[in-house]
């Protein structure tokens, strides 16, 4: 007698019929949704702590806290080191941001245009991104040093008069910011050089062909055609300018943006108020007020400078 | 199947035998307390504490010390961020000057009753520094004071066979003793002075040698602008501005242009000892002589790095019990030995500053010599009220304020946190 072989169920995994695509596109979500729990658990929650932290007397060491409604917001827009500290981020920023895009672009056109050793170079010009800033901090600190620093040496080889870089209010933030520069040259000029290397060869041939000199290449073939990687170098290096932070800890002449404030920045002023000053909650409000500022120039600029082209 | 029932009767023996051992081991007082203790990296600390802890262990073997050690600038970090999520050290090293503020913020305890009697019975006067609302809150590891470091060949080079022995003598031998190049700059500084690392710590005792005070003596009012603190404050001032004996940034602290031979005087902490003894260059001929003396006198000042007791370490009976230990081998002559003898800085028990190896040392006689009178500053908030002192100095050095115009601005900042400190403290 045949016997009949009933084949074994598949198990469904969902209890509901779903398309391929369907499949596909609930496993990217489950895949999104990893790292998003990661981020809503890790930064998410730190983020809204700090904004309740902000509304309490809270001493970083002491285990109780109370509520104070607006005190610490009042007590910040009276400090002067918050007002220094933001003047001297949006300096930082403000004359960074362009020197930096200036001078990577340049770098990048140069090495984008060098027919020898083009890999050496481009490493060269990479070296000190991938060199602890700690450790660049500490050499351009010494190399500052008013009596015995390499600078020292050079300006008097030159005749010039000794200038005390980190040790005067006035050269203190000029001195950080060019050093911040120099470390960031190379990343920024990579990614412009990555940038350039997309643009097609043949829109310049055909420029060429009708009589266009390299000026006019450059203005209307290249700086067009690399606005997208122009907009993503200006935001990254307008937020790790507004982020500043490992160089003025590290060659401030006190370590908090001495002399008389002269190079403190917002996150210095953050961590100091809350590990120094042990005032967690008075920087919880200066990290809340930062934070609006930040994020309303990002929209800003986001707005201003992204512009699609296309040819 | 055998197999398996073997591995079972392996798993239930191995429970039981470890099951036994461990009550046997609480039966005879030996179950094992962890104890942590955290403190800051600082020239030999590490191992000093390190050796402390191995002396300790000898005599207490059920207790786990697990050491813990940053670097300065993380170090207040790290606690602050420990304190929130319930961890951190159960003793802890901290600078003298931060006791009053932790004290008030409720992160040390007072030290246990054991404790505070040793304190006040056999060591020096200097652990009044941290005796706050009638009780001791930490033990010294070693004391530090102020001494005058010299260099002997430069001093003689420009005709002082003695030390300074006066506050005028000590100017007029900075400036014998300064080297200019032919641009007229600063080649060997007479005293290269920085006010932010050592330079700030000795105007204290300058304020007392000229007739002065810091702080009122309930320590509620910032003195800096009265009497012998403005003669104190334009004395410390002329060096960079008047005499040139000193430039702003001449060097990577005092301390070490001293020891590279690129200065001639310095007054130092004990603590500099060790370190002239072990990092100077060979050719630095170093002695040390006591303070100079000014019109009210001669005057010294104190620091330390002592170990306290936190709140957390006194929440376990058997945690506090091993801490009080602990503290107590710190406290005694055995721990100070051990903890002296690795950094080069003296003992803070009394009795043991006569021993012949710390009296008859040279360098740490001049020391010895001014103990009786090292006393520590109180600080509300020494991080903030160092902040003040930097600015003003730097508002005058640096900027382009008027000395006495900055010296108010100073006094004023210290005395908005000593007001905001003392609102909330009771006597």
């Amino acid at each position: 007698m045949a016997t009949t072989v009933t084949p074994p169920k598949k198990r469904q995994f969902f209890s509901f019929r779903l398309s391929l695509a369907q499949k596909r596109m609930v496993w990217a979500y489950i895949f999104v949704a990893i790292p998003l729990a990661y981020f809503l658990l890790v930064n998410f929650s730190a983020m809204f702590s700090s904004f309740l932290f902000s509304f309490e007397d809270y001493v970083t060491i002491r285990a109780s806290r109370t509520f104070i409604g607006l005190e610490n917001y009042q007590r910040v827009f009276e400090m002067k080191p918050f007002l220094d500290a933001l003047r001297n981020t949006f300096v930082l920023a403000a004359v960074r941001v362009p020197l930096l895009t200036v001078l990577s672009l340049g770098v990048a056109l140069m090495l984008h245009n060098i027919r020898r050793a083009k890999g050496a170079f481009r490493m060269l010009y990479f070296i000190p991104f991938v060199t602890s800033g700690v450790a660049i901090a500490w050499v351009f600190k010494f190399m500052f040093l008013p009596n015995f620093g390499l600078f020292t040496h050079l300006f008097d080889l030159l005749g010039m008069k000794r200038v005390f870089f980190l040790g005067d209010p006035k050269t203190a933030l000029g001195s950080i910011i060019s050093v911040t520069i120099w470390a960031g040259l190379g990343y920024y000029a990579l990614i412009f050089l990555a940038g350039l290397e997309e643009i097609p060869q043949v829109f310049y041939e055909a420029a060429r062909v009708d009589g266009a000199n390299s000026w006019q290449c450059f203005r209307h073939i290249t700086i067009p055609l690399l606005n997208r990687t122009l907009v993503l170098v200006i935001l990254l290096a307008m937020i790790s300018s507004l982020q500043s932070f490992t160089f003025v800890r590290m060659m401030s002449k006190d370590g908090f943006g001495g002399p008389l404030n002269s190079t403190i920045t917002m996150p210095l002023l953050i961590y100091k108020e809350a590990f120094f000053s042990m005032q967690m909650g008075r920087a919880s409000a200066i990290a809340v007020i930062f934070f609006i500022i930040v994020l309303i120039i990002t929209v800003i600029q986001r707005k201003l400078v992204s512009r699609e082209v296309d040819y | 199947m055998k197999k398996s029932r073997f591995f079972i009767f392996m798993m239930i023996m191995a429970l039981l035998i470890s099951a036994i051992g461990s009550g046997l081991a609480a039966a005879q007082g030996g179950e094992t307390v962890t104890l942590e203790i955290w403190q800051h990296e600082s020239g030999g600390k590490i191992q000093a504490i390190a050796r402390v802890i191995e002396g300790f262990q000898e005599l207490y073997p059920n207790v786990e010390v697990i050491q813990s050690s940053f670097p300065y600038e993380e170090y207040q970090t790290k606690i602050a961020a420990a304190v929130p999520a319930g961890t951190g050290p159960d003793v802890v090293m901290i600078y003298f000057g931060w006791a009053p503020f932790w004290m008030q913020s409720g992160f040390i305890a007072p030290l246990p009753e054991v404790v505070q009697t040793e304190l006040e019975n056999e060591f020096a006067p200097f652990v009044q520094a941290t005796f706050l609302q009638g009780n001791h809150y930490s033990v010294p590891t070693s004391i530090r004071n102020f001494a005058l470091v010299y260099n002997v060949d430069y001093l003689a080079e420009s005709g002082w066979d003695e030390p300074p022995a006066t506050w005028d003598e000590f100017v007029q031998a900075a400036k014998d003793c300064t080297q200019y190049d032919d641009n007229g700059n600063i080649t060997r500084a007479g005293y290269y002075l920085e006010w932010g690392s050592d330079g700030w710590n000795w105007w204290r005792p300058l304020m007392q040698a000229f007739g002065g005070q810091a702080f009122s003596d309930d320590n509620r009012t910032t003195l800096w602008d009265q009497g012998g603190a403005v003669d104190a404050w334009n004395y410390m001032l002329d060096f960079p501005l008047v005499h040139h004996t000193s430039v702003e940034g001449f060097y990577e602290g005092e301390l070490e242009a001293f020891a590279a031979g690129l200065s001639c005087m310095t007054p130092q902490l004990t603590f500099g000892i060790g370190f002239l003894r072990d990092n100077a260059a060979p050719d630095v001929n170093w002695a040390v002589a006591v303070m100079p003396e000014g019109p009210a006198g001669r005057f010294t000042t104190g620091s330390s790095w002592p170990m306290a007791l936190t709140t957390k370490g006194t929440q376990d009976p058997a945690v506090l019990e091993a801490a009080t230990n602990f503290l107590m081998y710190m406290a005694s002559a055995e721990g100070q030995e051990i903890y002296a003898d690795v950094t080069g800085e003296l003992p803070s028990r009394l009795d043991m500053i006569e021993w012949e190896k710390y009296a008859d040392d040279p360098a740490l006689a001049p020391f010895i010599e001014q103990l009786e009178q090292t006393d520590g500053a109180f600080w509300a908030d020494e991080l903030a009220e160092r902040q003040c002192a930097l600015d003003m100095w730097d508002a005058v050095v640096v900027g382009d304020m008027d000395r006495i115009e900055a010296l108010e601005m100073g006094t004023a900042c210290d005395q908005a946190i000593r007001d905001a400190f003392f609102a909330n403290w009771e006597e």
